[in-house]
């Protein structure tokens, strides 16, 4: 609890510290709204020379696209601390965090706050809403349930993938290129899982889970699978969270200070 | 209380040869070069009081003062803050402690330094009066109302200073780390600072380590000092002790018309001379034993050999004793 009060208090102090640059507190806002905007007109200019991928229509693969969003705008809103360790390593912060009697993934956290975050996880929520209605999905409370659940295991996937890319990074100090090749995969999550190879199927259910954020949700709100299938969700979940502290730890146990 | 037994660090600094194929073999072989950076330091520091850690760059100091704040692990060795291993129990001993590191910032950026501190006052849970006492005394000495809401990022360096340390002090640690606090700083901040430490140390019974460069720090502060050099312990004296037995030494520095080459050999010659030597082309500096001569026996017995213009007596400071401490250091080494 004490936890999350003082996380909600850096992150306020983080907005305040942002809003003090007017300007740039709206930029960022409608730069956020802009650039998954640009994602989207990607997307009609493709259904305008296909009509179906994988047996998908473009509402549904929107679906997926707009879970994408969401979990990226929550990333980049509250989470974007998580990016950049070593670079946080070299800045002596990790000396710093280490001297306060909080966990050290908090501050993480909570060290940067960007409002395009909130552009991209607000276009993202539009583009399901809207499609789910071009789709006329019957709801019933169970989805309504699942809905929300997907919503919020779905950003703390992408969170969690993001922290354990960048404690990867940080424990192969710094290896160039590792951190952005996985943030890359998170394209894949924007089509049905089906168009791909079975060995990419199982990473992008497993150690890097971005289709349990979009693609294993959506095919059961839209009635491609039955409900037992959502449980691939959770289980990605507490995988990915495994993983992301056995690697944070990893590198914990081999991190030598700024040094000088 | 702190204890430290038999601390050693050692970095492994990895060989990687230029290149590709450098890389490849140091991924396959995990070369690695040893560089002891603390070796086998034993002290022990009572509550209250006030120790300068000295010694030259690349000595050991700042690795000392991370594996006592939990930042790093020690290689071999034990230490106890107040009890706790720092290292096992990083959180417990970051409640009883404060650090200051000079060359980074310990506050947010981004964020008013007036918000930091609230911050900093629910992650270490200060009580109300605790907190508005402490910033009135800061306020006080240090002026922070001045710039308290600004961002750090908009401070100059001696204004953010002054808020780290403020920001380090707010939860009344008992035991206050400070590494090169004054470093850069304009000689009012400096002073500022040296006021703080001292009344939190006198008034409050609080721990202080210190390192820096600036002897007036230590003398200023400390009542101890401890020199490291080489990451080895060579000296640990209560500041008096050390007056004492260096204030047997006196000195003079003696300005001469002529040149004189082979003077200092001449002098150095004679018992109860213990230094001698020409800092520049005209000046010479002399170290004596005050038992066996006064000042204007020395002037006169150089005036034998050279014409005189100008002479001083000097001091004895820590800056002489702590230069004849790294010498003797290195002469045992
Ligand atoms: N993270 C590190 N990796 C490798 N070597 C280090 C690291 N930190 C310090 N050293 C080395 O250890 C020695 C002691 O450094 P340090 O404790 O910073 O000295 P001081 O603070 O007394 O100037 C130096 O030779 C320094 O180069
Ligand atoms: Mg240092």
């Amino acid at each position: 609890m004490r936890t999350i009060r003082i996380f909600f208090q850096m992150t306020g102090a983080n907005l305040r510290g942002l809003m003090s640059f007017k300007t740039d507190f709206l930029v960022s806002f409608f730069a956020g709204l802009l650039s998954q905007t640009i994602g989207l007109l990607f997307l009609s200019v493709l259904f305008q020379n296909i009509p179906a991928i994988a047996g998908w229509t473009v509402y549904e693969v929107a679906i997926l696209y707009g879970y994408m969003f969401f979990g990226e705008g929550i990333l980049t809103l509250f989470f974007q601390g998580t990016n950049g360790l070593w670079h946080q390593v070299r800045l002596g912060d990790i000396d710093r965090y280490m001297t306060r009697p909080i966990s050290l993934e908090l501050q993480i956290c909570g060290r940067q706050t960007n409002l395009a975050g909130a552009g991209t996880a607000l276009t993202g929520l539009a583009v399901m809403l809207y499609s789910f209605g071009k789709l006329q999905i019957s709801w019933n409370l169970w989805k309504a349930i699942l809905f929300v659940v997907s919503l919020i295991l779905g950003a703390g996937i992408r969170v969690d993938i993001n922290f354990a890319s960048s404690a990867l990074a940080m424990l192969l100090e710094g290896a160039g290129g590792i951190k952005g090749a996985i943030e890359r995969v998170q394209e894949m999550g924007k089509y049905p899982l089906d168009i791909y190879p079975k060995v990419f199927r199982i990473i992008l259910l497993t150690l890097i889970p971005y289709a349990a954020i979009s693609y294993v949700p959506a095919v059961v709100l839209l009635g491609r699978a039955p409900y037992p299938y959502f449980l691939l969700l959770p289980a990605a979940t507490l995988l990915i969270i495994g993983l992301r502290k056995w690697i944070f730890a990893k590198a914990m146990e081999r991190y030598e200070g700024a040094g000088n | 209380m702190i204890s430290v037994r038999k601390l050693t660090k050692e970095f492994k600094i990895p060989v990687k040869p230029p290149g590709m194929k450098g890389a490849i073999r140091h991924l396959i072989r995990g070369e690695y070069k040893v560089k002891v950076a603390v070796e086998s330091v034993d002290f022990s520091i009572e509550q209250g009081e006030a120790v300068a850690y000295i010694g030259p760059n690349g000595a050991g100091k700042s690795t000392t003062i991370k594996m006592l704040t939990g930042i790093l692990k020690p290689t071999s060795g034990e230490i106890l803050v107040n009890g706790i291993d720092p290292q096992r129990h990083r959180i417990q001993n970051a409640k009883n402690i404060g650090v200051v590191f000079g060359q980074r910032t310990q506050l947010w950026w981004d964020i008013p330094v007036e918000e930091s501190f609230a911050l900093l006052k629910n992650i270490y849970e200060v009580p109300d009066a605790v907190y508005n006492e402490n910033l009135k005394l800061f306020n006080e000495i240090f002026g922070l109302s001045e710039f308290i809401g600004r961002s750090a990022r908009k401070l100059s360096l001696g204004q953010r200073m002054r808020a780290d340390l403020a920001a380090a002090l707010l939860h009344n640690p008992s035991t206050v780390f400070l590494d090169e606090p004054t470093i850069g700083l304009d000689i009012g901040t400096k002073e500022a600072m040296r006021e703080l430490i001292q009344r939190i140390n006198r008034e409050k019974g609080v721990t202080i380590i210190l390192t820096s460069h600036d002897l007036k720090d230590v003398e200023d502060i400390c009542r101890r000092i401890i020199v490291i050099d080489g990451g080895r312990i060579i000296c640990d004296k209560e500041i008096s002790q050390l007056t004492k037995e260096y204030a047997m030494d006196r000195g003079l520095q003696i300005t001469l018309l002529d040149m004189q080459k082979e003077l200092p050999a001449r002098l150095l010659g004679q018992e109860g001379i213990s230094y001698a030597a020409m800092e520049d082309a005209h000046t010479l500096e002399i170290h004596f034993k005050p038992e066996m001569y006064t000042a204007f026996e020395i002037v006169e017995e150089v005036n034998k050999y050279a014409r005189i213009q100008d002479f001083r007596l000097r001091e004895p400071s820590i800056e002489r004793m702590i230069e004849k401490i790294y010498r003797s250091g290195e002469q045992s080494a």
